[in-house]
């Protein structure tokens, strides 16, 4: 879950280069800026220990004046590069559902809103620390 | 070999009475009841500054389409009049989904993540009354066999 999460960081600094927030930030935002929430955390059973974890992940980038057509190539930039996620370590990870919406803001500015999850197959026993870290680094919202 | 059919036909004419009418009204009543219960618990769970927003919500009449019944639930309230917004802005949705966070010069300095207070009390409504209407169709059935 780490290594989903690492990338899709990485996509959002380094390939969009924008800076990336994962909690509400009061004051000295830098745009353009993206913040990447973990909403929820599914789960649906399988063999034994093993379980499907759903992350729920919710993109929102943000510009400091966008019009609807640059936010439209941010977001297919955004859906060629997520949906088939590069891991870096010779894995890819299928998107199980994206979608974006150009929301109308604050002051009439636009932002762009993506949701995105990801399936993980996890052993509750194994990997039970990793996630229980996972949800503090995150603001999970359940 | 015979087959006591007495008890299958009893089902069937018990299920086609439902659907004469019956189940339609059902389906509709639960609806508004549901409605208005999602309606009580969103507002329970707004956080209040001046409370405008906690006693805003409302929940539209019933609408029935074909075989669908369907409530909705919104906000009214605005803030104070802008020239941006002569009507006030309606800051609701914007706690909702989350916002900017904008100096007097317009220029933004922050973003707030929403609340997401509908959304999750919608998620809950489907799960409950699917759990809910399985058991109330189930007893229906019951009480119509009686008859």
């Amino acid at each position: 879950m780490k290594k989903t999460l690492a990338a899709i960081n990485r996509i959002l600094s380094e390939e969009l280069q924008t800076t990336v927030y994962t909690k509400s930030v009061e004051s000295g935002l830098k745009l353009p800026a993206s913040f990447l929430f973990l909403d929820s955390i599914t789960v649906i059973p399988l063999l034994k220990n093993k379980r499907i974890k759903r992350l729920n992940m919710r993109i929102v980038y943000l510009e400091e004046n966008p019009d609807t057509f640059r936010l439209l190539r941010v977001a297919d930039f955004l859906g060629d590069k997520l949906r088939m996620l590069d891991l870096k370590d010779g894995r890819y990870r299928r998107t199980m559902l994206f979608e974006n919406n150009i929301v109308e803001g604050v002051e009439g500015k636009k932002d762009l809103e993506i949701l995105v999850s990801y399936d993980v197959v996890f052993d509750e026993e194994l990997d039970a620390e990793k996630v229980e870290e996972l949800t503090q680094k995150f603001l999970l919202k359940m | 070999m015979e087959i006591d059919q007495t008890e299958l036909q009893k089902y069937i004419q018990a299920l086609k009475r439902l659907n004469d009418g019956t189940l339609k009204r059902e389906f509709a009543s639960w609806t508004a009841e549901e409605g208005e219960r999602i309606r009580a618990k969103v507002a329970k769970r707004t956080p209040t500054v001046s409370g405008q927003m906690k006693k805003s919500w409302r929940l539209s009449p019933l609408r029935s389409e074909s075989r669908t019944f369907s409530v909705t639930i919104y906000n009214t309230a605005r803030s104070e009049k802008t020239e941006k917004y002569p009507e006030g802005a309606p800051y609701p949705k914007f706690f909702e989904r989350g916002h900017r966070i904008v100096n007097k010069s317009g220029q933004t300095v922050g973003y707030k993540d929403g609340y997401f207070i509908l959304k999750k009390s919608a998620e809950e409504a489907r799960r409950s009354m699917k759990r809910k209407s399985k058991k109330r169709i189930k007893e229906l059935i019951k009480k119509e066999l009686k008859h």
